[in-house]
């Protein structure tokens, strides 16, 4: 087998060192929200998760795909891609930050969905339980009457 | 030929690492020895009151329930200074679990039954056992004991107030170098220096039997799909789950064109772009074998046991890993170079597509993992002799 012994510690650290050259210094432990609360599936208000808007955000948010060089022959695109290169050097920094706090923005907005939901999620276990309680309180009124 | 008696809380009814190891364990000792195992707590079949010990016959061993709970009440006072005196901060809520099991009423005849029994060694396993060692010496001077604390990498081992319990056994066996390094970085107590030192420490490599020819079949339903993930969020039943997962359909999305075959509890599903179903079998583990065995990568996103169980199987079965850091898990991939660790959801995700896309990689990994855990956790000759001297030195 070729390349044996692989070390996996520096694949890691390979790993590692890649992504934070390729993200700037935004958090990246964060995934959006798939998953939530089951109650509140069957609510009368949909999950701040589900929200359209924040959906669109999400599949949108990495502009970094739009950044690719011009394609193809010819001399304008040869002076498109000089131009291309130009402005990315000048702008770079500028667009990794940019990038950044998109990226960001967008996790702080999951955040706040994700502790909407389970403050509804809370509220709607709270009533669940208090009307739990109320039918057995009269089960009880009723039980002692006929005693 | 030789008898061992084995003591242990909840024989049979504990769930999870603790409760297979002791079993192999026990397994391993009874090729060589006669097996005594005497459980402390009843496991909910027992018919052992406060007034006697059930004894019955399972499979090759003797088992003898002591009725009542497992630790005695003198170590109530030891327990409160050891809460009352350690950082909130430092232990989490398991190591307070633990304590709270260690407190208790007396199980005031297990000393003597012990004795009773005339064993030639005695291995006290779990954390429950640990309030032994001092009345065995007291009744039988010269007794061999041994003990397997079962603690992983739970942070209640450093600390200091249980270092007495463990210093007066013959030996300590530990089942990773995490826990390894947990028991010798144990200090005194109130954050004092330790005065006294532990035993010799025994790496025990626990071998765990895989059936080949059964995980060769792909398992029912999975010919629907092609390449596949296999995303652990619980397993086995009884045990618990992860605590925060991305879910589902986002590991899908997030992964690309690929399958991901989910283990949770009471539910696994598999889905890909165009189709998503139930797996119609039970949550067994050859069920589990047939997955890993076919899988690109086993992502693994639960809590990790003492032994990383799981984790080993699959590099027995030749599939690379993606586990969390600072685990037994993470250490069997580090020192198998049969998988990669992460620190979070987004590295998780990294690594899962670096070993997807790069065939090379996952080749090395998957060859490398199923060496060195066939070496180390396949031989089972191997951990009998282990065992054997561990625990008749």
């Amino acid at each position: 087998m070729e390349h044996l012994p692989l070390d996996a510690r520096s694949v890691v650290e390979k790993l590692r060192a890649a992504n934070l050259e390729l993200s700037g210094d935004g958090p990246r432990s964060w995934v959006p929200t798939a998953s939530f609360d089951a109650l509140l599936e069957d609510g009368d208000v949909s999950p701040v998760a589900l929200n359209d808007h924040l959906a669109w955000l999400h599949a949108n948010c990495d502009i970094a795909k739009t950044l690719v060089p011009p394609e193809g022959g010819g001399v304008k695109t040869f002076a498109k891609r000089l131009i291309y290169k130009a402005v990315l050097a000048v702008l770079h920094p500028y667009l990794v930050k940019v990038q950044d706090s998109i990226a960001v923005t967008v996790r702080a907005l999951d955040t706040v969905a994700a502790r909407v939901d389970e403050q509804a999620a809370a509220q709607i276990r709270a009533i669940v339980a208090m009307r739990t309680d109320l039918v057995d309180l009269a089960a009880h009124v009723e039980k002692r009457r006929e005693e | 030929m030789s008898r061992v008696v084995l003591v242990t809380a909840r024989w049979g009814a504990e769930h999870g690492e603790s409760g297979d190891v002791v079993r192999l364990l026990a397994g391993a000792l009874a090729v060589r020895t006669e097996v005594e195992v005497v459980s402390l707590g009843t496991s909910g079949l027992s018919l052992a009151t406060d007034a006697q010990v059930s004894t019955r016959r399972e499979s090759v061993f003797t088992v003898h329930e002591v009725a009542g709970t497992t630790a005695e009440s003198s170590q109530e006072g030891l327990l409160r200074i050891a809460l009352a005196a350690t950082d909130a901060t430092r232990v989490p809520e398991i190591a307070g679990r633990r304590l709270v099991e260690l407190q208790g009423g007396r199980a005031p005849r297990t000393a003597e039954l012990i004795c009773s029994l005339g064993a030639e060694a005695v291995v006290l396993a779990g954390p429950e056992t640990w309030w032994l060692p001092g009345e065995l010496q007291s009744l039988q001077s010269g007794l061999r004991v041994v003990s397997l604390p079962l603690l992983g990498d739970d942070p209640v081992a450093e600390l200091g107030e249980f270092r007495p319990l463990l210093t007066q056994v013959g030996a300590v066996g530990v089942l990773s170098r995490a826990e390894s390094r947990r028991l010798a970085g144990c200090s005194g107590a109130f954050g004092m220096p330790a005065v006294t030192e532990l035993p010799a420490m025994t790496e025990l490599d626990v071998a765990f039997a895989v059936n080949h020819s059964a995980a060769a079949q792909l398992m029912v339903g999975m010919s629907h799909f092609g390449r596949f993930v296999v995303l652990l969020t619980g397993f086995p039943e009884g045990t618990p789950g992860a605590p925060r997962s991305p879910g589902h359909d986002y590991v899908r999305r997030a992964l690309g064109p690929i399958a991901v075959a989910e283990v949770g509890h009471g539910r696994w599903s598999v889905s890909d772009t165009t189709k998503a179903r139930q797996v119609p079998v039970g949550p067994s583990r050859p069920n589990l074998w047939k997955l890993l065995s076919h899988a690109e990568v086993c992502l693994d996103l639960r809590p990790q046991g003492i032994v990383g169980r799981e984790t080993l199987e699959s590099l027995l079965l030749g599939t690379p890993v993606v586990v969390p850091e600072d685990t037994v898990a993470a250490e069997h991939a580090q020192r198998s170079n049969g998988g990669l660790w992460y620190r979070d959801f987004g590295e998780l995700f990294d690594q899962a597509r670096a070993i997807l896309d790069d065939a090379s990689l996952r080749e090395r990994l998957s060859l490398q993992g199923r060496a060195w855990a066939t070496e180390m956790h396949g031989d089972h000759g191997r951990f009998c002799e282990q065992a054997a001297r561990f625990v008749l030195g």
